[in-house]
This record gives structure tokens, C-alpha cells and sequence, in this order.
């Protein structure tokens, strides 16, 4: 049986909103991915589906207070808190994977969004609008990349009548600039309260530290041994990242996914057979979370290998208990894609140098301004180090906005250039 | 060793068949509703006319929109790679090449060597392409033929300010019945489809010398146009729409030579 398949119809039929804020469907989801048959090979994938399942669950059944939160608002901040997080970005790309993206984003339009808004909020938008969405108790956005994450969100804390905090990061990365943003991130946990106690701070940095040392063993593993990951898993796991660090789920995920890529890597290397390897892609931004056969397939088929991605990188410091604000701080001035674009450039280079890969591909969502107005920058770097980059131009939610054939016709072409063809 | 290139686009599908790379047959004809039938029928048409029948072709490569649907063809390869071989093949020299299709149009940027280096496409409007041309001559109730004509005696263009294809059909319609001369309002569609191609050749970088293929290629109003915006005499091969399907033909014959 096909637990998520099921959750995919049932989700937006009639009954989908009383099934979202109902404990015996969350017991029976959760029971049908444990009765599963998963291979050994994918039961990480088993732990991400049940850590999503008991997140949301936690989050509509309100077993404790929720609080919702931009993607580059650390999610140790809400665990110290004993709270939960929720995304209504991840909701939002859930929805994309479900099929149901452009009904809430026409959802949206309908109220008097603009069309030209990303349409990840404008899917977000429609959830809330529709009643899909669970009741914040507080909402914590970050001034960092999105501003239309901040607008939805501050937006949805007046419909709802929560408290809204926003946590200011400069511009710049430098000692004013992480005591300015610590007090704030203290004063934002007093204020949702109660302050946590150290043993609570300790044990989710521990997590969350444990958790990004499996990840970077993860990296490590990708960089010296190619073609690992299977068509899904390609750009993938974004929502544990932005959502996950902290909690014993995530750890647990990233240490069964490590596993089985090193049994993955001891198989290749045991074959020892050379052949012929296709081109190493550096991936750039996210990638269409709704059901299509340009990524899966590219990957799947072994026309492409994606060696690295952008947006699924380590790219903090590991916490530290002794000093939690400014930890928690150091992480959110440290995300590559803040400040000037020329810091995205050089991470963009360090990658593309570290894994050899032959070619990149920026995935360009529509109404995404901040990932989309570097592109040129980054595509003369990258030329700089003779390595060609593809803009592939799509929606990241909303399949309409992204033609299967057109699309193939871009990557393959671009493939057929990296081989010389 | 015969091999054959097959091109199956949005509006036409074509065949080119090459007997050590001498082009001994080819056909053009509508694609219609369904690219696998086009496909068949385009091959018999081009074997027909060569005295050949499918055994004979030793390898086939597809191209164009419709190129996973062409059951008997070894190899799929995308019209950016078969433009650019086709274009080169005919036109040493050449280092960008335009195409403009039935619903695409691109540029692509060749290597001295002939190996594309780069490429833009336009992505999700089909304005500036072949099927915008054919809904404006039917909003002026002529032909691409007599379009040209028009945009012959023409002194100046009236500017077209719609992106989209349907908007800029009633902008047309509004141009016509505010009196201005029908031939300035088709350099002004030409102009617009100058537009498009300046963007995609910026994208890539220009790089003369620079052909044109596809289609639009034999609308010399258009060329006309993008000669004069791009500031280069464009290149224009024979048949011009026949050079993807001679691309992917020349590939075949490539292929077919390594597996020997």
C-alpha cells in the first residue's frame, strides 16, 4: 500500500481538513509507514516521511504551542522553546508534491495577490485562505533573502492575531553585527517563553551538532565518490534542513541516509567497472517539488550526476551550548546566500572547484528575486573556471509554470554540450 | 552507408536522407496533432522520393519537440546540437546561429571548432516565433508572403507594445481600424521579433559570423529586421528548415561511422 499516495488523494478531498486536525489519521498514517516493506537502501527515507508526519501531527493537534517561521530562522531556536516549528514555505512545497500547488495559488489570486509573487507564498497564502494552515501561537520571520516570506507571515500573524518578531540581520558579517542579532534572538525566546533551561539548550545543539556531522560525512562521501543519490533524492531532504536541526528525527535521518550511501559507495567501488561517467552538475536554488520527468529522470536514467547542490550544504559552525544566542546568530550571518552576492559567488566556486563538476544549473523560480539576480554573476565566475551554467527557468511550486518538454529540451541540450557533442 | 535525420517540430516534420553525406532526399510536411504519425509519414514521403525503403537507412537520430516520439530512430538529440552541426556544416564559418521555429526560437554559440558552447531559448512565450507571424498575417488578412510584400514599401514601423501574442493580435486589429498603413504595422512585427533575438543573441554573446535557420529564415522582412538590429549580415543557408533534420542526419552518419 501506498501510505503517502493515499495521504496525496485524501489531503484535498472534502474531508482534508478535518483529516489534517484528526489523532486517528495521524495514527494510521504513522502505522502504515511503519508496516511498509522499504528496502535497507531507503529507510531514510522512511524517517524523513514519519518525522514529517509527527511534525505536522504535533502542529494541527496542538500538543504544544506552534510557531511558525521563515526558512532562515534556525529551527534550534523553536526546539530549545519546546515548541514546534512550522514552515508554511515546506507546506507549501508539500502541496507542490501533492498536485494541489496551483488550486491554492489561484486560491491566493482570487483574494487580490499579484501574480508576479513568488508563488511559493502565494501557495502559502492560499492554504491559509482555505483553512489549511494550523493556528501560530507566535510567528518569527528573518529579515534575511525572502521578503515575501516576511510579508506573508507578518500578514498572517494580523489574520490570526499572534505575536509577529522579526529578527533584523545586517548586512554585513562581523562582530557588532552577531551581538546585535544574539540580543535580539534572546529577547524573541523571552518573549515567547519561557526561557530555556541549559540542559534543554544542550541537548539540541547536541542534536543539531550531531546531526551536521552526519551531513558533512554525507558531503565528504559525494565529493570523493560519484553518482550516489537516486533520481528523488537529487536536490532533496531541503525541508529537513530548514526545519529539522535539532531534533532526534533529523539526527536519526542523516545518520541512516550516511549509511546507505556508503554501502551505495562500497558497491560502486567493489564493481570497479569503468564506464563512461556522465557530466557532474552543481545544482543551484531549489528544484520543481511537484511530480515531473526532467529531474528524476535526468538523474535516474545516468544522463547527469548531480554532485552538489547549493541550498543542501553544512554551511555553519557547530553550536555551542556555552554561548547559545551567539551561536544561533552566527549561524543566520553565516548562510552564503546573505549579504553581498558576491559571497553566493565565491561559495558558488568553492563548491563547483571542490566537486569537479563539469557544468551547473541555476534553477530559476519565478518571482524569486533574490536567488535569480546573481544568475549573471554567477555565470560569468563559473565561465571564468571554464565551467558552463545552464538557467533553467520554472516555478519551484506551481506546474503550470513549468513546460516538461521545454525544459528537457534545455538540460538535454545543455548535457549535449557538456559532452561535446 | 544511407542515414537519415528526422525533425519533428511543433508546426512541420522534416526528413533529410544522406548517402555519405550527400543529401539524396527530404520532406516537409504539417505535423498536425500527432508527432509519431508525422514522423512515419515525413520518412515515407523522403523515401519514397529517393526509392528507399526504411531498411535501406542504416541510422536515424530525431530531433525537434517531437523527438521521443519517433519509434525508429536509434537516438534522440536536441535541435540546439542538430542546428548547430546543420548550420555549420553548410556555413563553415558560422559562429551563432539563429533559429526560429513554430514555436521556439534560440541562439546557440559555436566553438571554432563547431561545438556549441552556449545557448538561449525563449521560455514560455511563443511571441517572436513562427506561430506568432501566422496568427498576425491572419489578423491582417494576408499570408507571410504577402507580409513581406507589404513591409517592402513600408518607410517607417509601427511599434508593436504587446509581449504576448494574443494581446499584440488585438493591438494589431486596433491599428488597422485607426488607419495606419498595414505595411508599417508589419515592420512593426518584425521589429518585435528583432526584439526577441537581440535578447537571446545578448544572452549568449554575438559572435559574427551569424546564421539563420528554421522556418522564419525565409521571411526576408524578418531577416531584414534582425540584420538591421544586430548590426550583421545574417548567413542563410538552403532550406533553411531543413537544417535541424540535416544536423541530426549528420550525427547519424557520425554515430553509424564509430559502430562500424
Amino acid at each position: 500500500m501506498d501510505v503517502m499516495g493515499e495521504v496525496r488523494t485524501r489531503l484535498f478531498g472534502p474531508a482534508g481538513r478535518a483529516l489534517l486536525r484528526s489523532r486517528l489519521a495521524y495514527i494510521l498514517v504513522e502505522a502504515g509507514l511503519r508496516l511498509e516493506r522499504v528496502p535497507p537502501d531507503r529507510r531514510h527515507d522512511r524517517v524523513a516521511a514519519l518525522f514529517a508526519v509527527r511534525q505536522t501531527g504535533q502542529a494541527y493537534l496542538r500538543r504544544r504551542p506552534v510557531v511558525w517561521t521563515s526558512a532562515f530562522v534556525p529551527s534550534e531556536l523553536i526546539y530549545i522553546l519546546g515548541k514546534v516549528p512550522f514552515l508554511p514555505e515546506v507546506a507549501a512545497a508539500a502541496c507542490a508534491a501533492m498536485g494541489h500547488a496551483p488550486d491554492m495559488v489561484q486560491e491566493a489570486e482570487k483574494g487580490g495577490y499579484a501574480s508576479d509573487l513568488c508563488t511559493v507564498h502565494r501557495c502559502g497564502l492560499g492554504l491559509l485562505h482555505a483553512g489549511y494552515l494550523p493556528a501560530p501561537d507566535a510567528i518569527v520571520v528573518s529579515s534575511a533573502l525572502c521578503d515575501g516570506g516576511r510579508k506573508f507571515l507578518a500578514h498572517a500573524a494580523r489574520q490570526y492575531g499572534c505575536p509577529f518578531y522579526l529578527l533584523d540581520v545586517p548586512y554585513d558579517d562581523d562582530p557588532d553585527t552577531l551581538d546585535y542579532l544574539a540580543a535580539q534572538l534572546e529577547e524573541v525566546a523571552a518573549r515567547i517563553g519561557p526561557l530555556p533551561p541549559q540542559r534543554l539548550i544542550e541537548r539540541v545543539f547536541h542534536l543539531s551538532n550531531q546531526a551536521r556531522a552526519e551531513h558533512l560525512a554525507i558531503n565528504d562521501l559525494r565529493q570523493r565518490q560519484r553518482g550516489l543519490l537516486r533520481g528523488p533524492e537529487a536536490v532533496g531532504y531541503t525541508s529537513m534542513l530548514m526545519m529539522g536541526f535539532g531534533s532526534a528525527g533529523c539526527r536519526q535521518f542523516y545518520r541512516l541516509f550516511r549509511r546507505s550511501l556508503e554501502r551505495r559507495a562500497r558497491a560502486v567501488r567493489e564493481a570497479e567497472v569503468q564506464i563512461k561517467r556522465p557530466p557532474r552538475l552543481l545544482w543551484l536554488h531549489f528544484k520543481p517539488y511537484y511530480p515531473n520527468s526532467v529531474l528524476p529522470d535526468l538523474v535516474s536514467s545516468g544522463k547527469a550526476e548531480i554532485a552538489v547542490e547549493e541550498m543542501n550544504m553544512v554551511w555553519w559552525e557547530e553550536l555551542d551550548p556555552a554561548w547559545p544566542w551567539l551561536s544561533l546568530a552566527r549561524k543566520m550571518t553565516s548562510h552564503p546566500g546573505w549579504g553581498p552576492a558576491q559571497r553566493r559567488v565565491e561559495r558558488v566556486l568553492d563548491l563547483a572547484r571542490r566537486y569537479q563538476v563539469d557544468g551547473a544549473v541555476h534553477f530559476s523560480h519565478w518571482g524569486c528575486r533574490q536567488s535569480t539576480g546573481a544568475v549573471r554573476l554567477l555565470q560569468d565566475a563559473l565561465r571564468g573556471e571554464g565551467i558552463p551554467l545552464l538557467n533553467l527557468e520554472g516555478d519551484c511550486v506551481d506546474h503550470r509554470n513549468f513546460l516538461d518538454g521545454q525544459a528537457r529540451t534545455r538540460v538535454e541540450g545543455f548535457l549535449e554540450l557538456l559532452e561535446g557533442c | 552507408m544511407i542515414v537519415a535525420g528526422v525533425d519533428v517540430g511543433s508546426l512541420t516534420a522534416k526528413v533529410v536522407l544522406l548517402c555519405d553525406g550527400r543529401m539524396i532526399g527530404h520532406s516537409l510536411l504539417p505535423t498536425g496533432a500527432n508527432s509519431r504519425a508525422a514522423a512515419e509519414r515525413a520518412m515515407e514521403q523522403a523515401l519514397a522520393g529517393a526509392g528507399l525503403a526504411l531498411a535501406d537507412v542504416g541510422r536515424v537520430v530525431a530531433t525537434g519537440y517531437g523527438r521521443i516520439s519517433v519509434p525508429f530512430a536509434a537516438q534522440a538529440v536536441t535541435e540546439i546540437t542538430c542546428h548547430g552541426r546543420g548550420a555549420r556544416a553548410l556555413l563553415p564559418a558560422v559562429r551563432t546561429v539563429i533559429d526560429i521555429g513554430g514555436q521556439d526560437s534560440k541562439a546557440i554559440r559555436l566553438d571554432d571548432q563547431g561545438r556549441v558552447v552556449d545557448f538561449a531559448m525563449n521560455d514560455k512565450c511563443a511571441a517572436g516565433t513562427g506561430r506568432f507571424l501566422e496568427v498576425m498575417a491572419a489578423a491582417l488578412e494576408t499570408d507571410l508572403g504577402g507580409m513581406v510584400e507589404a513591409a517592402r514599401h513600408a518607410t517607417q514601423a509601427v511599434p508593436i507594445s504587446s509581449v504576448c501574442t494574443v494581446f499584440a493580435e488585438s493591438e494589431v486589429v486596433s491599428l488597422v481600424a485607426a488607419g495606419r498603413p498595414k505595411g508599417e504595422i508589419i515592420r512593426g512585427l518584425f521589429e518585435a521579433v528583432a526584439d526577441k533575438v537581440e535578447v537571446l543573441a545578448g544572452r549568449v554573446g554575438l559572435e559574427p559570423p551569424l546564421a539563420m535557420t528554421g522556418g522564419v529564415a525565409q521571411n526576408a522582412g524578418v531577416v531584414a529586421a534582425i540584420s538591421r538590429r544586430l548590426g550583421v549580415e545574417l548567413l542563410l543557408p538552403p532550406e533553411p528548415q531543413l537544417v535541424g533534420a540535416y544536423g541530426a542526419a549528420l550525427i547519424a552518419g557520425e554515430q553509424a561511422a564509430k559502430s562500424a
